[in-house]
């Protein structure tokens, strides 16, 4: 007995260690799983595992929308509230080699950044998104990503539901118009007529159209619809809006002609907004920019991007300071706030107007950090204003950049950094 | 006895040497060496339970249990959820499509895929091939594979409660779930170190090959071999503190093997280091190519800033000798991150140390070894701190290298608790 001693001694010891340990072991896997996967594996099927983040789905927008050719794509501020906002991560779910990924902003108009060392050899810094050529379009914790931007070749999303009011006429004689048919104008989108709702299933920015027997007026002309005749009746036609941050979307911007072109007739507006667009992009002469915004405006004048339109169709010219005042005058117009960096407007007056004053106080969220470091970047001359330096450091306060720089911080965030260690 | 663990291991690693090869002969190799690993997989699995079966029917009945608790683990996993698994899972995923490892890390696009080196994504690479549901899974397999490796070459004498009271240990070790669920290259890195401690503390060795074939497998799952030189040491200091004489023989075989081993861990790295720097230049001018592919259809008006920022010299931090306050400071600061996760389990192998010195005297010495890992890795951080000023920000990687705590924690319980019955019984 008294040899065992020591036997039990260590039983009870390890009885107490492994209580102990066990005690904390946190697992990480879910109790209720087993079951189940067992039950799915006995019938030949692969259990399908949860992921936390969103990227992969990325990877099949990719294959859905059959891009071709390399892709330089834009990503959300790296330390924004949203799982795509790590190019890191994101590329991991990426699939594809010829995508390369940047915590970019939007990528048009173009940026460049560089920091020079005094008595160093070496660009220290150096920010260049003059290649890319899509940028993705997500829900970034509040707000959709970007929150700016300019124009581009063609939207691209997964699936997205879209249900719109089915637009009635009323022809001559005051009876109501139904439609016969509808139609969309890509192959990614599908749309069904339900009575008084059409569902389109969407996969790219483009019309819908229904067809009607004879000609009217839209029985709601407020509703966001445009009438045009057609040979043996009329169509209307309707441009949903940019996906919100309730769609949830997942998408890009595509600033290159990458996906297929629109294939069935399409209503005279939808071509001139096309080429609207690519004319900012393209930087076609701001007369027929500024020609193209008009017709369109005629054409369909409750068009959803006229606003916007027609400060970008001014873009890079003398007139451009007076059109994005006035529109920002107004309210706070987010998609083309950062463009101030573009204009030639006074601290002055820039400082006074209702995005800066709408700023809420402490710390900043999404929105307030794209508009405090779009002035810190316009204002950069101004080293000594005390409201660009409070910016500055709220900006900062936001991500890493408090305690360590890190280049794949987003680049204007890494600008109001470099600008506070500018200073003297 | 093979070492059936360590064999797989091997086969794993081979695309590592095919970099240098490139083109369509790599890629040859590669799609061969898929299956291949496939076939180590089985064979050494099959080995494994064949001698298990043949000589140590318990340890086969201890092995069922552990392949039990995998498998339950394995059914309730629930998903990839750490950048780590991303990473390794993403190099795989290119492999299958560009066809070798080379074309994967080619095509990599960030350079931070070379933050996780091949190894441990190579050793789960079957579960690809074998269509399994996730590379965690097949982690899992491996796990089993070791237990199976570790009882069949090191273990085969031990007594059942102590092999029982080993792996009960090692499940409930402090963070061993949560390195099992996401970050495998730690984990493996443990399992290898902790089987440089083990051999000696359980009365078995490790043969020459298998010192020089570990030493490789520690810095192709991590490429520092100065940090692969902390387990070859304090493996050889087991194997000598275990040896029944010492003598110049002993003495002789245990620097020999520890050198050879140190050779092949600095090798080993120096090709990885080298391989790694051609694949990301490759990979740079692969991005630099899709850059300049993309025909930037828009002309823009670029907005060009400039930032000066203060002469470099203001800006540059100083390197701290290496006896200085900075370096105490760090050894400090790295002691508190260990204690801060394995409180429980440093306590535990100082008081199996005290213990087997006060029961075993000269023989207990092999017991105070497992203690210098985690001292080794907090000494180490001296040094560290020495090339890279901002090494408190990894306090996250020290903490999972040290996940070889609980290990050597669970074994040293175990080898105390088999000794002090062998001699109960004598």
């Amino acid at each position: 007995m008294k040899r065992q001693l020591p036997i039990v001694l260590s039983w009870i010891a390890i009885a107490v260690l492994a209580y102990v340990q066990a005690r904390d072991v946190k697992l990480p896997f879910d109790r209720k799983l087993p079951r189940s996967n067992l039950k799915l594996l006995l019938h030949k099927k692969k259990p399908k595992l949860s992921n936390v983040y969103g990227e992969r789905l990325v990877d099949d927008g990719l294959a859905a929308w059959k891009l071709e050719g390399p892709i330089h794509l834009a990503l959300p501020p790296m330390y924004a509230s949203s799982p795509y906002a790590n190019a890191g991560f994101l590329s991991s779910f990426i699939n594809h080699g010829e995508v390369i990924l940047h915590n970019e902003p939007f990528p048009h108009p173009k940026l460049s950044i560089t920091e020079t060392i005094a008595g160093g050899s070496d660009v220290a810094y150096h920010f260049d998104n003059r290649s890319t050529n899509a940028a993705l379009y997500v829900a970034n914790g509040a707000d959709v990503w970007p929150l700016g931007y300019t124009a581009w070749y063609d939207m691209v999303t997964l699936d997205r539901i879209v249900d719109v009011p089915t637009p009635r006429l009323i022809d001559g004689s005051g009876q109501l118009v139904e439609p016969t048919a509808v139609r969309t104008v890509h192959p990614l989108n599908k749309v069904t007529i339900y009575g008084d709702t059409t569902r389109a299933e969407m996969g790219h920015l483009s019309p819908i159209i229904w067809t009607f027997p004879t000609e009217g007026k839209l029985l709601d002309p407020s509703a966001g619809y445009a009438v045009e005749s057609a040979a043996d009746g009329a169509e209307v036609s309707y441009l949903p809006p940019l996906p919100s941050r309730f769609d949830r979307p997942v998408g890009m911007l595509l600033l290159a002609p990458m996906v297929a072109p629109t294939t069935s007739d399409a209503p005279q507006w939808w071509s001139l907004d096309q080429r609207f667009r690519r004319a900012v992009l393209e930087r076609r002469p701001t007369a027929e920019r500024r020609t193209l915004v008009h017709e369109l405006a005629k054409a369909y004048p409750t068009h959803p991007f006229l606003t916007h339109y027609r400060i970008v169709a001014d873009f890079g010219d003398p007139r451009f300071d007076a059109t994005w005042l006035r529109a920002q005058s107004e309210k706070c117009e987010m998609p083309s706030w950062y463009l101030v960096a573009w204009t030639h407007l006074p601290w002055s007056t820039v400082r006074h107007l209702p995005c800066l004053k709408e700023l809420p106080a402490g710390k900043l969220d999404c929105r307030g950090e794209y508009i405090a470091e779009s002035v810190v970047l316009a204002y950069r001359a101004l080293r000594d204003d005390q409201q660009l330096q409070d910016l500055a450091s709220r900006v900062v306060d936001r991500s890493y950049l408090r305690s360590e720089f890190r280049s794949f911080n987003y680049p204007l965030s890494d600008f109001a950094y470099l600008w506070l260690k500018a200073r003297p | 006895m093979i070492d059936a663990f360590l064999a797989f291991f091997l086969v794993s690693l081979l695309p590592i040497a095919f970099l240098g090869i490139g083109g369509h002969t790599e890629h040859v190799l590669f799609i061969g060496w898929r299956w291949l690993q496939v076939v180590a997989l089985f064979a050494s699995s099959l080995f494994v339970v064949y001698q298990l079966a043949r000589r140590d029917r318990r340890g086969l009945a201890v092995l069922a249990l552990v392949v039990v608790g995998v498998a339950y683990l394995g059914l309730s996993y629930l998903g990839i959820a750490w950048d780590a698994q991303i990473e390794y899972n993403r190099v795989l995923q290119l492999a299958q499509r560009f066809g070798s490892i080379t074309e994967a890390y080619r095509h990599g696009v960030t350079h931070w895929i070379f933050g996780y080196p091949p190894g441990a994504t190579l050793s789960v690479a079957f579960f690809l091939t074998l269509k399994m549901i996730s590379p965690n899974v097949a982690q899992g397999v491996l796990l089993a594979l070791w237990s199976g490796s570790l009882l069949t070459r090191h273990l085969r004498h031990v007594d059942v409660p102590t092999k029982i009271v080993f792996f009960v240990l090692l499940a409930t070790g402090t963070q061993l779930m949560w390195h099992f669920a996401y970050f495998y290259n730690n984990l493996f890195y443990a399992l290898v170190w902790a089987t440089f401690v083990f051999a000696p503390m359980f009365g078995s060795s490790l043969r020459p090959w298998e010192w020089c074939g570990y030493a490789l497998v520690l810095v192709w799952l991590r490429p520092q071999w100065q940090i692969a030189a902390i387990p070859i040491g304090v493996g050889a200091l087991a194997a000598l503190a275990s040896a029944r004489t010492w003598n110049l023989r002993v003495l002789r075989d245990t620097i020999l093997m520890m050198t050879a081993a140190l050779a092949v861990a600095w090798l080993g790295s120096t090709y990885w280091r080298s391989a790694s720097a051609k694949l990301d230049e490759a990979m740079s001018r692969e991005n630099a190519d899709v850059i300049a592919n993309i025909t930037a259809q828009q002309a823009s008006p670029v907005l060009e800033i400039d930032v000066h920022t203060r002469p470099l010299a203001q800006q540059t931090t100083t390197v701290p000798p290496f006896l200085s306050r900075e370096s105490v400071d760090a050894v400090v600061w790295a002691y508190h991150v260990t204690a801060h996760a394995y409180s429980l389990s440093l306590v535990v192998l100082a008081a199996v140390a005290t213990l087997a010195l006060l029961i075993l005297r000269r023989r207990g010495l092999v017991f105070v070894v497992p203690l210098l890992s985690p001292i080794g890795i907090v000494l180490g951080t001296a040094a560290f701190a020495h090339y890279y000023a901002a090494y408190r920000a990894n306090s996250w990687a020290l903490e999972r290298l040290q996940i070889i705590t609980p290990i050597l924690a669970a074994g040293s319980v175990a080898a105390l608790h088999w000794t002090v019955r062998q001699r109960t019984r004598a």
